[in-house]
């Protein structure tokens, strides 16, 4: 999935008091919590699958990815994609679609190395907005799921 | 059309002018086509081990038309090469006793020729695209030429190609343009037609001698006017006047069908011969002065992008699986009625629409044996060693998503077998073998499955070698000794595990089997393998047909709706009718029915709250063996069209849940698809053996 660059435009979730974006044009549909099916032995930041538009695609919880709460009260699906990569991520609520101004605030490795989520960089402001790298997000997951899988 | 040469002028971005540009497309798919059947006489004269008259007529008409296309496109080095092709096959034409016993330095040209036309070919629809250079493909042809002329060879040289900066090339241009077009003489029992191409339908001259070339094989003789197609004015003279053709033919209805079927035919004329008529179209109708075709010369055939193909397929899956939602919802709200005589009718068409959509995406066998030919010859050279790929069941036609699906572990398995299975041609020798060992791979249709088999006659595996490798990397799961040979050689299914002491570049680093094994199952198939020292080894893999829909039964564990082919189904018992026959051992449980059969616990497996009352035991069996699933109540059967699992559930998961796909059920929500394969797998040493 394409990182965003100056000029691209973000679109912000909200994941309690925190902000993240991602790349809007990776942005595929905004939709209410689908039915989602659980599978099996899936990790806690899963929701499960959903079939999208004839293809399946795998429901993350963005409130468990960072750790903090089940996803319970997240109202709104953003669906992602990039390539043939489908994926969607559940949200306390989406925001706005914001221009990416091109300053940034100073990442160290603590803002871009977390467990699951990977951050490109964070935009100033009260709060400050986190934009996801996802292509290194989504690898990090893929990776997670597949050594649980293993236990 | 003249092309244009970029990089010359700086402002010049692609190499084909304006008007060629349009015709790259036409061209790239003719030249595939022709490659195809080039490859295809290859693979036919490499089982037979020789050329016969037919595969080298063949294989001269091919490069002759492929050189007057590139010709007609500028790509002067693929025109120069396929023009010495030709001479090559010129000099076998005429005597075809040149090419005996010298088969094998052929088929090297061959490849070399077919690597540069296919490479070049599938580049020219880039926009960067520079023909590049055929000077060393054509010092190999000249060698060829040199040598079944009886010349000494020569040292190599880059051979000059025709070629003028934009100008289109034609390798060898008439010294004299030939005379208006005017009908041959014909002899009684002759036929002389003319054939008008559709206007700017371009090459004029090379769809005309494709014309003829496919008229051949109707006609005791043709002929044509212009009678030289190559001639530098025979395109121009073709669109003016028409192709004139005197026909000998006991098939004149269908020598007039397939040139009206021709999408460049416009119009085909009788112009005297046995009939004596005139201004008559064959075949039929008379043709519209003026007029646009008639319908009957439409042709009955018309090209289709295999990606709108696989969508159709895609689609048509998305209709049986509404349609099914849609029977469930009338089933709980309209019981009997009109409604639910229209909704059989329906599934009726759907089942129509899903084999149509089938056959349409049907392609023969025979055309993607070539490669796995090419393979096991370039591994044969690069071993020292001498192989035959022997192919049966190339005739079948098979979906052509499949057959790709099954293209990488083929490939695999190939390898594995030209290059660990079959021995060294002294160590053959030394066991009474023929020095050439055998490679087949077999093809065949058990009604809904799809069977391929490669085996081969070499050492065959070595099950104490096996069994020690797996130890030296953890991964044996009880004594060594407690190992049937059956369990010895499904371990070389375990990613990594290969019993070869050097890996080439090609295989011997484990991956082929766990590569078969892996296809198998996400196709909803399964693999097994045989092997008998000193005799050989053959792996079989077993695909269901469909890829649009499979019939399954439904069922629940806890909260999770699976689903399983109904084709591994043997029977489904109630858990309590069962539990007189339930005994646990082991330390774990076993049905008594004909065999001892393992109980696989699902709701332990996922971890799921057991139903109360309504637990089923449902027995399944497939090629790996039987045992029985513990599971939820039984939902019913249903049409499912899988879908693969997201791309981020990956092979661990799969392989520990025993699930390989997803489909919507007919509650519209998601069901998993469970493959019998895995679930077997699971059972490990316990499942029970179906009677081998």
């Amino acid at each position: 999935m394409g990182n965003s660059g100056l000029g691209a435009l973000l679109l912000v979730l909200r994941r309690q008091q925190a902000r993240y974006a991602v790349p809007a044009e990776n942005v595929a549909e905004i939709l209410s919590l689908p039915a989602v099916t659980a599978l099996p032995r899936q990790p806690a930041y899963m929701r499960g699958i959903f079939s999208y538009k004839g293809r399946v695609a795998a429901v993350l919880s963005l409130q468990a990815l960072c750790g903090c709460g089940t996803g319970a009260d997240e109202t709104v699906c953003v669906v992602l994609r990039s390539g043939e990569l489908l994926i969607a991520l559940t949200a306390d609520g989406v925001e706005s679609l914001i221009a990416d101004s091109g300053q940034r605030l100073p990442a160290g490795g603590a803002l871009t190395d977390g467990k699951l989520l990977s951050l490109d960089y964070a935009l100033p402001g009260d709060p400050a907005v986190f934009v996801l790298n996802l292509s290194r997000t989504y690898q990090k997951i893929e990776s997670d799921f597949d050594t649980a899988a293993s236990v | 059309m003249t092309p244009r040469r970029g990089g010359t002028g700086g402002d010049e971005v692609g190499f084909f002018s304006a008007e060629l540009e349009s015709m790259v497309e036409l061209y790239q798919r003719e030249t595939a086509e022709l490659m195809e059947e080039f490859h295809a006489r290859q693979a036919g004269a490499m089982q037979n081990g020789r050329f016969t008259a037919q595969d080298i007529n063949a294989v001269f008409r091919i490069v002759h038309t492929i050189k007057s296309s590139a010709a007609m496109m500028g790509l002067a080095d693929i025109s120069s090469c396929t023009h010495r092709m030709e001479d090559l096959f010129l000099l076998f034409r005429e005597d075809p006793g040149r090419a005996a016993g010298f088969e094998n330095r052929i088929f090297d040209l061959m490849y070399v020729f077919s690597d540069f036309v296919e490479t070049e070919t599938a580049a020219a629809s880039r926009e960067d695209y520079r023909p590049k250079s055929a000077a060393s493909v054509l010092g190999a042809i000249r060698q060829e030429l040199d040598f079944f002329q009886g010349k000494p060879a020569a040292p190599a040289e880059p051979e000059p190609t025709v070629r003028e900066a934009g100008v289109p090339v034609l390798p060898e241009p008439a010294a004299e343009a030939e005379p208006p077009a005017a009908p041959e003489p014909a002899e009684p029992g002759e036929l002389v037609w003319r054939v008008t191409l559709r206007p700017n339908c371009q090459m004029e001259n090379v769809r005309a001698y494709m014309l003829v070339r496919e008229l051949e094989g109707l006609c005791g003789r043709i002929a044509s006017q212009p009678a030289n197609l190559e001639s530098a004015d025979a395109a121009e003279r073709i669109a003016r006047d028409g192709l004139v053709l005197t026909l000998r033919t006991g098939h004149a209805d269908e020598a007039a069908q397939l040139l009206s079927a021709s999408p460049y035919v416009l119009r085909v004329e009788e112009l005297g011969g046995e009939a004596g008529q005139t201004a008559a179209a064959p075949g039929g109708a008379a043709a519209p002065d003026g007029a646009d075709e008639p319908q009957a010369r439409r042709s009955k055939f018309s090209m289709v992008s295999w990606s709108n193909v696989t969508q159709l397929q895609n689609l048509t899956g998305e209709l049986i699986t509404a349609n099914t939602i849609l029977g469930a919802s009338i089933k709980k709200y309209v019981q009997g009625g009109p409604l639910e005589n229209e909704f059989q009718t329906m599934k009726r068409l759907f089942r129509e629409l899903e084999k149509l959509v089938a056959a349409v995406s049907m392609i023969p066998v025979s055309s993607v044996v070539p490669q796995y030919q090419r393979l096991v010859r370039d591994v044969a050279a690069r071993e020292g060693k001498q192989l035959r790929l022997a192919v049966s069941g190339a005739e079948l036609e098979v979906d052509r998503n499949l057959l790709d699906t099954l293209g990488s572990p083929l490939i695999h398995l190939l390898r594995n077998a030209a290059d660990h299975g079959i021995e060294a041609p002294e160590a053959r020798a030394a066991a009474g073998k023929d020095a050439c060992g055998t490679i087949t791979l077999k093809f065949e249709n058990l009604t809904d499955h799809l069977a391929v088999t490669v085996s081969d006659d070499g050492g065959g595996m070595d099950p104490e070698r096996i069994l020690r490798k797996a130890a030296e990397r953890g991964l044996l799961t009880k004594d060594p000794r407690a190992y049937s040979t059956d369990e010895i050689l499904n371990l070389a299914f375990l990613p990594g595990l290969s019993t070869n002491e050097q890996a080439n570049q090609f295989s011997g680093r484990g991956v082929g089997m766990d590569v078969a094994q892996n296809v198998a199952s996400s196709l909803g198939g399964s693999v097994t393998i045989r092997s008998t020292p000193g005799a050989g080894t053959a792996v079989r893999m077993e695909v269901p047909v469909s890829v649009t829909s499979s019939e399954c039964l439904r069922f629940s564990v806890g909260p999770y709706a699976c689903l399983l082919p109904i084709r591994c189904v043997v029977r489904i018992l109630s858990l309590a009718s069962a539990e007189p026959h339930l005994q646990t051992a082991e330390g774990r449980r076993w049905l008594q029915a004909e065999q001892m059969l393992p109980v696989l616990d699902l709701f332990a497996l996922y971890g799921a709250q057991p139903d109360e009352g309504g637990q089923r035991l449902i027995v399944i069996k497939d090629a790996r063996g039987s045992a029985a699933l513990l599971t939820g109540p039984v939902a019913g059967q249903q049409t499912a069209v899988e879908k693969p699992l997201p791309a981020l559930i990956g092979r661990n998961y799969r392989t520990r849940t025993g699930m390989v796909g997803c489909t919507v059920t007919e509650t519209g929500q998601l069901g998993v698809m469970l493959s019998a394969d895995w679930l077997l797998r699971m059972c490990g040493k316990d499942v029970a053996d179906n009677g081998k």
